[in-house]
């Protein structure tokens, strides 16, 4: 945890090193971390525990020179003397100085406004993973991962991994945030063999990758991992067992793991104004949502609700403001199948006379904040349950848990493939089909077919890999999403068949 | 960053002492900046300036025969990780020490053996690279902007300097001292884009123009989009491509872990012809300057050279301090666990032959969000990125008509893709693993590959 005295003095010093650079530095903000990680994984009846603590701060500054041009500067450093604070103040400085080489000349008719905000935030956790004994977790996925062994599983694992962010934010516009985030997720994995051995099959509870909140212990427990690990590997064999998926048009009902990476990677990732501003083509990619055709663009049928929404309890992007103190809100993004706004933080966002999305956020010290997935949620319907949506299907498929995907460069487009794919007849569930997958040609064309979204209380999922930006941050990302949406006339089925 | 290295080696008698456990001290300091560009808009410009500590303990008693090998503890050892980013060595020892009792067998690790250090201190610093600011890099991007504004241009350009410090109870002391630099530019043009990359140790020798005028010479030639029509193709990969394949088969084939477990495609068959092809010999090295890594492995141990296919022949596999049956066996891959600086021998053909001796022929640049369909098979499956074109050659004229062919999903068993290679280029380009920033993964040196008979069908690249 951070020593508050130390705080005080290197952020004063800081704020007053940032306010005499006069107009070379027209806004400026420090903000220090104290990360703390546990990681508790098992493979093979393995388990190694290991455990993180890193702290430091970065400096960004908004520069303004005499060509009239502003850019934006950021420096960043583990190493807390006073010596290194002047350097690093420096640092940014040149940074945002050289970065004004590339800004159009009109960038100062645009004012930029840092946050005033002033309080603190910390995440409810009722059973702190940090205060466990790490030889008490590490029995504890050792008995998640025995309940997913058999005869034909050729490789089992387990992990919890916890996360918790100390994180102190003041600027030169007399900001001051104090906040203290708190991640969670696990997860538990079977591999088996056919019984010919010539391919095999994965099955995981909640998901490969886990599901994160944001919570203690809690969360864990709340999954009832050791559970619902008991029938995984049955299932998995049996998955193992089926038939091929075959290739079709079908009506597919999706699960909610599948729909939250649906919605993070072709809303999500679209909604991000540094891709539709061209910020990250050279690498993440560029978003088929065009600034130009914002508030015009049909993105999905009316029945299509998305936003984004950091106050959303216990999900994994849920904060008090976000890293440029911007307040936690919730935001439309998608309204009635219509395109209304951008994921985006101060930076970008007055560039289209938006308001922030509390949406700029970095993974640590030593990354600038950029525009970010937050919670991008999918509404829930008001009419059917998922039940009775399954009800619903004289002849299709149930989607859940990815285990693939591939997605354009500008997001418009895609095909996945799932872990659980399972006949739909005569409205009831049926056999397990193997490589179950499907794909649209466009983004708005698939969420064109969207018929009915669940009623029922969402499902609240959360990631932690979501890789962006250069250098790469790898982000805490969460979906609330429905218990199953129906779409018609879907692509479905692998086509890993020549 | 010489202060960090002498307070930390001035403690390790008092940590030998105080510690009735094996131990070892891994520090990593970093001065790294990365400037991200872009035509009209400035987005990141990150400095770090950074400290690691990460302290790796075993229950093994410092007074064991120091000469043990792996073989004589089958029962495998209590491990356990602490990092830090501060220079607190006694406090993470400390920590260490109280940890250890409560922490579970790891019946893979045999507890730590002397590593045979070859090199204690190894230094490829150079002074342009050290020196490099953002200003000097933004004065030599803005004057490519202002040559080509009628283009969109974008990338990055990133210059690092690492020191790596490796200390142990058990008397290893190993120090790297490096830099290097990556620079990648995208051009776009009316919806056609190309890029370039390069990756290196010193500046001095680097000349954006030059690399520039590649990227612009790509774009230059393209034509409008054309998705191939169904049919047989030969398919010509370029060396971000040919890395990513190559990444795949040491991932599914060569990593010791999955030989214990039986899931490589590889597994049990060292020492077999996996194919009948003479063109292929790929290899593991680190000692090729231009993959531009560690020699060590995160426990200390050397990084040993290994060769994984020699004309189609299986022949070694990467191993780790986990899972070496012996001291010998141990190639120093602790940490990715797999061979991460490969290189793939050249061929005999320049690369424009490869996209002309066929007349139908489809170039993949790179690839997007490569993934595992199926391990066991193996194959991968994604699209491919900006960068895939379509050239027609008429034996007529000298020079192919080139089109866009978009993105195109595709399904390849990488296996096969080594397999049905019937031509290299001689030439031979190094590609970057992933960002440089704070890792210890280098580069693979690879040529363009030509594979012959890979199915179109619906827009979709088939070869399983």
């Amino acid at each position: 945890m951070w020593n508050k005295e130390r705080i005080k003095t290197l952020s004063d010093k800081a704020i007053k090193l940032l306010k005499e650079q006069g107009k070379k530095c027209l806004y400026g903000e420090i903000r220090f971390v104290n990360q703390e990680k546990r990681n508790i994984s098992s493979q093979n009846g393995n388990c190694s525990t290991g455990s993180d603590t890193e702290k430091g701060y970065g400096i960004r500054v908004l520069t303004e020179g005499t060509n009239s041009r502003q850019g934006w500067g950021f420096a960043s450093t583990s190493i807390l003397d006073d010596e290194t604070l002047l350097k690093i103040v420096n640092e940014a400085v040149l940074n945002g100085e050289a970065n004004q080489l590339f800004q159009p000349k009109d960038t100062t008719t645009v004012k930029f406004e840092g946050s005033t905000e002033i309080g603190t935030y910390a995440t409810p956790v009722e059973i702190d993973p940090f205060h466990i004994p790490l030889s008490e977790l590490g029995k504890r996925v050792l008995t998640m991962e025995e309940k997913v062994k058999g005869e034909r599983a050729i490789s089992t694992s387990a992990f919890i991994s916890a996360d918790r962010q100390d994180k102190y934010f003041f600027n030169t516009t007399g900001a001051n945030i104090h906040q203290t985030i708190t991640y969670i997720g696990g997860s538990v994995t079977v591999m088996v063999s056919s019984k010919e051995g010539n391919h095999n099959q994965s099955c995981s509870y909640p998901a490969p990758a886990g599901n994160f909140n944001t919570a203690g212990l809690e969360h864990i427990d709340n999954m009832n991992i050791e559970k619902n690990a008991e029938t995984l590997y049955d299932t998995a064999c049996e998955i193992c067992d089926s038939p091929e998926c075959e290739e079709g048009i079908k009506t597919v009902v999706i699960g909610p793991q599948m729909l939250a990476l649906l919605v993070h990677e072709v809303a999500g990732h679209a909604l991000e104004l540094d891709r539709a501003l061209g910020q990250e083509a050279a690498y993440a990619g560029r978003s088929f949502l065009k600034t130009d055709e914002m508030t015009k663009l049909v993105y999905g049928a009316d029945i299509v609700n998305i936003v984004s929404d950091t106050t959303y309890e216990g999900a994994v992007s849920t904060y008090g403001w976000d890293d440029e103190g911007t307040k936690s809100r919730k935001v439309y993004m998608i309204k009635d199948g219509i395109h209304v706004n951008y994921l985006s933080g101060r930076g970008n966002a007055h560039l289209l006379g938006l308001k922030s999305a509390g949406a700029c956020r970095s993974i640590g010290w030593h990354r600038q904040p950029i525009d970010r997935i937050t919670n991008v949620n999918l509404l829930p319907g008001d009419k059917l349950t998922a039940e009775e949506i399954i009800a619903s299907v004289d002849d299709g498929l149930y989607l859940n848990i990815p285990c693939g995907w591939s997605i354009n460069s500008d997001r418009n487009g895609f095909r996945f493939s799932v872990e659980r794919c399972r006949e739909i007849k005569n409205g009831k569930l049926g056999k397990y089909l193997r490589n179950g997958a499907f794909s649209a040609e466009t983004t708005p064309e698939f969420w064109a077919k969207c018929i009915s979204i669940a009623k029922d209380k969402p499902a609240n999922l959360g990631f932690a890999n979501c890789a962006k930006g250069q250098p790469v941050q790898v982000q805490y990302t969460g979906h609330v999403v429905p218990q199953a949406v129906r779409f018609d006339n879907v692509n479905t089925g692998e086509a890993s068949n020549e | 960053m010489n202060k960090y290295i002498k307070e930390l080696t001035s403690l390790m008698d008092e940590m030998k002492e105080k510690s009735p456990y094996e131990f070892m001290f891994y520090l990593t300091l970093s001065d790294f900046n990365c400037l991200r560009y872009a035509n009209s808009m400035g987005t990141q410009n990150t400095s770090i300036k950074s400290l690691s500590l990460t302290l790796i303990m075993s229950d093994q008693a410092k007074d064991a025969d120091s000469q043990q090998t792996t073989d004589n503890t089958p029962d495998g050892a209590k491990i356990i990780y602490l990092s830090s980013s501060e220079l607190n060595p006694m406090e993470l020892l400390e920590q260490g020490i109280k940890a250890i009792p409560d922490a579970s067998v790891n019946d893979e690790f045999k507890g730590f053996c002397p590593p045979d250090v070859t090199h204690k201190e190894v230094k490829t610093w150079y002074e342009d690279t050290a020196a490099a600011t953002s200003k000097t890099k933004a004065m030599a991007l803005e004057s490519l902007r202002k040559e080509h504004t009628d283009k969109w241009l974008g990338g990055i350009w990133e210059t690092e300097e690492i020191t790596h410090l490796m200390a142990g109870s058990n008397g290893l002391l190993l120090r790297d001292q490096f830099t290097r630099y990556t620079f990648e530019l995208k051009a776009e043009q009316n919806g056609k884009s190309a890029s370039v990359y390069r990756i290196g140790r010193d500046l001095g020798s680097f000349d954006i123009h030059k690399e520039c005028d590649k990227a612009l010479k790509n774009l230059e030639r393209k034509t409008p989009k054309q998705i191939p029509k169904d049919g047989k193709y030969r398919v010509v990969f370029g060396p971000e491509a040919v890395s990513e394949i190559c990444f795949f088969i040491s991932l599914l084939g060569f990593g010791g872990r999955g030989d214990k477990q039986g899931s490589n495609f590889t597994s049990g068959k060292i020492g077999e012809k996996l194919f009948e092809n003479d063109l292929i010999h790929l290899s593991d090295n680190c000692y090729n300057p231009l993959t531009l890594t560690c020699k060590h492995d995160n426990f200390g141990y050397p990084r040993k050279p290994l060769t994984l296919l020699n004309k189609g022949k299986i022949c070694e596999i990467a191993h780790t301090q986990f899972t070496a049956k012996t001291l010998e066996e141990n190639t120093g891959h602790g940490g990715s666990g797999a061979a991460m600086l490969m290189e793939l021998k050249e061929g005999s053909s320049t690369i424009d032959e490869l996209y002309t001796e066929k007349e139908k022929t489809v170039l993949i640049s790179r690839f997007h969000y490569p993934t595992i369909a199926d391990r066991s098979k193996p194959e991968i499956k994604g699209s491919t990125k900006d960068g895939t074109y379509l050239y027609i050659s008429d034996r007529n004229t000298t020079e192919p008509t080139i089109k866009d062919a978009g993105t195109l999903e595709f399904f390849f068993n990488p296996v096969r893709l080594l397999e049905n290679t019937t031509a290299l280029s001689k030439d031979r380009f190094v590609v970057p693993q992933g960002s440089l920033s704070m890792s210890m993964v280098g580069a693979n040196i690879v040529p363009y590959i030509a594979v012959d008979d890979v199915t179109i069908k619906d827009g979709k690249l088939y070869l399983l």
